[in-house]
């Protein structure tokens, strides 16, 4: 890995790491730091499909619900949580492979649209499977002894497996095949890569690590519900993040996190529901217009500037 | 043993033959042109000798193995790679990356990716621009990358679909003598034109279609003097230019 990766990833992460020893953070924002690392992982991980081939899905969150059912189950039953943890991100392996053999051959709206379909299935499907989701009413996560600050921890250590699981897809020839895919997807196969699996796999390790992330909010809510962990809001939000920061770079999701949970926090402490989904909305269009690399994009520029003076 | 060997090659969407029974041999070395009026054909032939469609029935042999069927990037591995009509760089990536995912993923093992993206951008005449993304290059430069990223898979056989389509006279004399000189350097070329004297000055034999269907096949001044094609494409009056112009014979 080359230092432009390593020395800003060594100092981001290295302060996230040490934050909480040097200053009394609270509960309440140690808590907060949690879900914006799940939100780090989740968008590294749609980021994986969505930013380095170009498939926008607007269905990720299947991922995400079936990661926090399937390791929230796992561990009820007794498994320990990091193989609990395993099992959820292989299950939504498969079922991404399952759904994305017959979609991803779809490209652009249509790949979306199919997203949407395969998204809100899912959540009814969960919904109605009371016997394995407790449907509307949710299921108690049993996880043992658990604390703020242990959970904190581990939870920046898997954001630090799904950046670097990122960065080895992004360089490995995998990832020049994925970026030839985004260019052109015919040019692609005339060139002697295979889209069909290429898209596959890209599917299956962006399910994985959403799942590792659901896994993780399953845990530290101690409580999830399909119309939550399942819902178009969470596949939403999923997008959000990437675009917010920068889609298809590396740093993107990193950052959108931060910035989607903090804005979500604001947002939700100060404003009904409704209006703060206009808020994003506007933010999306902002950013699509003005930058459409986000915060990344925007950074260089301001770092180009720079150096032109 | 014939390079390449089509037999019977038939393509069907729906109740429409595209290609009907089409039946051809290129010898190795040659440059073999394929023309004809719009919607004779042309590209869907290309597309199924690439790999990128499926014929309905046929043989397509590379030194007597059938390949009809296999998709575009297994066929890419026996040596085969095409170019587009409209052209498809990958427009996220700058010239010399857009060969290199050419030579990690064809035909060729190469330690020095870059170096030799770089020397075959030279090759090109695109030596300059190594380092701009296709949307900063002109339509020939990107002509001409298409060319090098096919040229990156290490290609026996290169399809070319107009390539000369579109450029002006000067910039079309350029890349006819790179096509001769790649030619030269032992790549077999089919190509597809439709810049009459271009085809005909570099063509070895062409091979006519209209309608789907195989309407001639020989060296240029045979083909152009073929009442058929008279006919069906080339029109008296220019096939009397191309006459007195004169096509290259065999």
């Amino acid at each position: 890995m080359p230092t432009e990766i390593v020395l800003p990833a060594v100092v981001a992460f290295g302060l996230l790491w040490l934050v909480p020893f040097v200053v009394d953070v609270g509960e309440y924002y140690l808590g907060l730091g949690t879900l914006a690392l799940i939100f780090v992982i989740a968008g590294l991980g749609w980021n994986v499909l969505g930013g380095l081939v170009g498939q926008i899905s607007f269905g990720h969150a299947v991922f995400f619900g079936t990661g926090a059912y399937i390791t929230a189950r796992a561990a009820g039953a007794g498994v320990p949580f990091a193989a609990a943890l395993v099992m959820g991100a292989a299950t939504a392996a498969v079922y991404g492979v399952l759904w994305g053999y017959p979609t991803l051959r779809l490209r652009g709206p249509y790949f979306a649209i199919a997203t949407i379909g395969v998204g809100e299935a899912t959540r009814i499907a969960m919904l109605n499977l009371e016997s394995f989701t407790g449907g509307a009413s949710g299921l108690q996560v049993h996880t043992g002894q658990t604390s703020a600050f242990g959970d904190y921890q581990l939870a920046l250590l898997l954001a630090i497996l799904a950046f670097v699981a990122h960065v080895v897809v992004q360089r490995s020839k995998f990832g020049v095949g994925l970026s030839a895919i985004r260019g052109d997807v015919d040019a692609a196969s005339d060139v002697g890569v295979d889209p069909a699996r290429y898209q596959v796999f890209a599917l299956a390790t962006s399910a994985a690590l959403v799942a590792l992330a659901g896994g993780w909010y399953a845990r530290v809510q101690k409580f999830i519900e399909p119309n939550d962990v399942f819902g178009f809001e969470l596949s939403v939000a999923l997008i959000l993040i990437p675009l917010i920061g920068g889609l298809g770079t590396l740093w993107g999701p990193v950052l959108g996190a931060f910035v989607y949970i903090v804005v979500q926090e604001t947002l939700q402490a100060n404003l009904s529901a409704a209006l703060s989904l206009g808020i994003y909305g506007a933010l999306v269009v902002t950013i699509i217009l003005v930058e459409p690399l986000g915060l990344v994009g925007a950074g260089r520029r301001v770092r180009r500037a720079v150096r032109r003076r | 043993m014939p390079l390449l060997e089509l037999e019977g090659v038939t393509r069907r969407f729906g109740g429409l033959v595209a290609v009907d029974d089409v039946s051809a041999v290129v010898e190795e070395g040659e440059i073999f042109g394929v023309i004809g009026p719009n919607g004779a054909g042309k590209t869907t032939l290309f597309s199924m000798i690439a790999g990128s469609l499926r014929p309905t029935a046929g043989k397509i042999r590379l030194e007597g193995h059938d390949l009809a069927g296999r998709p575009a990037h297994r066929v890419v591995r026996h040596g085969i790679t095409r170019t587009h009509q409209v052209v498809k760089p990958f427009l996220n990536l700058t010239a010399a990356e857009n060969v290199e995912v050419g030579l990690l993923f064809g035909n060729r093992r190469v330690d020095d990716r870059r170096g030799e993206a770089v020397a075959l951008l030279e090759r090109c005449g695109l030596g300059a621009v190594a380092d701009r993304v296709p949307g900063e290059l002109t339509l020939s430069q990107r002509k001409r990358l298409e060319i090098a990223r096919a040229l990156g898979t290490g290609p026996r056989v290169l399809l070319l679909d107009e390539v000369v389509a579109g450029l002006n006279p000067q910039e079309s004399v350029g890349l006819v003598e790179l096509i001769r000189e790649l030619n030269r350097e032992g790549v077999t070329i089919l190509m597809i034109e439709h810049v009459m004297k271009a085809i005909m000055g570099l063509a070895d034999r062409i091979l006519v279609l209209d309608g789907g269907a195989l309407l001639a096949q020989g060296t240029p001044r045979a083909v152009s003097r073929d009442p058929a094609v008279v006919e069906a494409y080339l029109g008296r009056r220019a096939a009397k230019a191309l006459e007195d112009g004169g096509g290259r014979d065999a």
